[in-house]
């Protein structure tokens, strides 16, 4: 005999599911409210007992305790599960959203064989995969990756990282990353993502890439030393490095950046990347001024009093910004 | 008192009783539908009273209630429980049931819910995880995962009253609190 008590708990997981969709959560207190203005029908069920209104309050605090647990967690990490992209799908597989809300994220060891990899703004780590190969993580990124007997695996969830990819003859190794995949046997490349831009650019050996997308149109590229393939979300375009370009696009690896006389503004966005402190050109002048050289990751300060003492600028500090403007305009 | 200012605080103040609750009710019915049933009714007296009058002590209260309603159900079903100690008639609350310190620290929520997530079955984990780990919407889970929204909807049933049963269970193993003597109920008597 079935209790009463389950019945109704059966009926009430029933309405949390169908209401909970877009994964904002009001409130445990404010629940009930919240989803009866949405649903007349579920505004009828719930009201009509208390029992109802208890079984289903239950089952929300749970619900809802879950997103809060992972919010104030320790940050620890979490494997993102993914859809398999083998064998043939006959539908197209969506790109994956982006992660906004959650900053913050639980452990509890490999899910299904996925294991995650993050670093915080400013960090690089590398991390050793248990095929052999190693994965160079840059400031703030996040990947998940899993080896078993007949594929290795990366994701990128977001950032950038340098594969040193161990050489296995039958075990392909490939990298995801928004609607591209990289595709190689043993060799070294680099993939760097942000949103749905997605930039590989390939240090030594051949890669395959593709689109993840089965509708997309693209044709596989193969790629070498040298090419770099950048994908938006309006297509692909690949070029030619030149081996000091590439030199200078991998600076990153040891901890420099290093720029080719390129302008203030996207000298500023990548320094941004790795640090609290956030440079902004002012003005347009300031921001198409055209810098080079070799700088720390890390050292804004220094990078910001050389643009002082050597290009005739002015960094005004408010809190973690720090505006830069050419002294002549007042 | 609002009722969402009642949801609020039964969500917060009764409950996190449930493990001590069910473990008290356990101990005079094997019967696992029963207990769930007597746990339920408990909680509708307490909402139900609550919205009179908020009791001062939520604690020793629903207590107070589970043991009345217990009393009740053996005095109406006629059939004495064997399990049941002699003096069922007094039905004594032990201050061990009032001492235990429920609320878990973040840590051990955190563990619960990594137990409990790892139990879940493969499918339904995966659609936990996206939903509420990494906060996907459920398009955007169905899309991922390359399922129906339907059976991403199903998974989300079945995943919620699991998570629930498991956030609900013991707190892993600590040491106890002694009783605070300002919880002890003068309305127990």
């Amino acid at each position: 005999m079935m209790s009463k008590a389950l019945r109704m708990e059966e009926v009430a997981a029933g309405w949390l599911a169908r209401l909970d969709k877009s994964g904002r959560a009001p409130e445990p207190g404010d629940v009930v409210a919240a989803y009866s203005n949405v649903d007349a029908e579920f505004a009828g069920w719930v009201s009509a007992s208390l029992e109802h209104r208890l079984a289903f309050l239950r089952l929300y605090s749970a619900w809802w305790r879950a997103s809060r647990l992972v919010v104030l967690a320790p940050s620890r990490v979490t494997p993102l599960p993914v859809k398999r992209w083998w064998p043939k799908v006959s539908v197209a597989a969506a790109a994956c959203l982006l992660i906004g809300l959650i900053t913050m994220l639980v452990h509890y060891g490999p899910l299904q064989g996925w294991q995650v990899h993050e670093t915080r703004v400013g960090q690089r780590q590398t991390v050793m995969l248990p095929d052999g190969s190693r994965v160079e993580l840059n400031t703030d990124a996040r990947i998940a990756s899993r080896v078993t007997g007949d594929i290795r695996s990366v994701v990128i969830e977001r950032g950038e990282a340098y594969f040193d990819v161990a050489r296995h003859a039958s075990r392909p190794f490939v990298v995801e990353a928004g609607d591209s995949r990289v595709v190689v046997l043993g060799t070294q490349f680099n993939v760097r993502r942000r949103d749905s831009d997605v930039k590989i650019l390939v240090a030594e050996g051949k890669v395959r890439i593709e689109s993840r997308r089965g509708n997309s149109g693209m044709q596989p590229i193969v790629a070498t030393r040298g090419f770099m393939a950048v994908a938006r979300a309006d297509g692909v375009i690949v070029e030619h490095r030149s081996d000091l370009e590439l030199a200078a696009e991998l600076g990153w690896r040891r901890g420099m950046l290093i720029f080719e006389q390129r302008d203030l503004a996207s000298i500023a966005a990548e320094f941004n990347r790795y640090n609290r402190i956030q440079l902004v050109p002012a003005d347009t002048d300031t921001a198409t001024t055209l810098i080079g050289g070799s700088f720390k990751v890390n050292n804004v300060e220094p990078f910001v009093q050389l643009l002082e003492s050597d290009f005739g600028f002015r960094a005004e500090r408010h809190g973690d910004t720090v505006l830069i403007k050419k002294s002549s305009s007042e | 008192m609002s009722s969402c200012d009642l949801d609020h605080w039964f969500v917060t103040k009764v409950l996190p009783l449930e493990p001590a609750l069910v473990r008290f009710l356990r101990r005079y019915w094997k019967d696992e539908a029963d207990v769930i049933d007597l746990r339920q009714e408990t909680f509708v007296r307490v909402y139900e009273a609550a919205a009179k009058k908020l009791p001062r002590h939520p604690k020793a209260f629903t207590f107070m209630v589970a043991r009345n309603l217990a009393l009740d159900h053996i005095r109406r079903a006629r059939v004495v429980p064997i399990e049941l100690v002699a003096d069922y008639e007094t039905l004594p609350l032990l201050t061990e049931e009032l001492g235990m310190e429920e609320t878990l620290s973040i840590r051990e929520e955190l563990v619960l819910l990594e137990q409990a997530i790892e139990a879940l079955p493969s499918r339904c984990r995966e659609v936990v995880v996206m939903r509420k780990i990494h906060g996907y919407s459920q398009r955007a889970t169905a899309d991922a995962l390359g399922i129906a929204e339907s059976t991403v909807e199903r998974q989300v049933m079945k995943g919620v009253r699991w998570l629930a049963d498991a956030l609900s269970k013991e707190s892993p193993a600590r040491g106890k609190r002694p009783a605070d003597p300002n919880d002890a109920a003068t309305e127990l008597t």
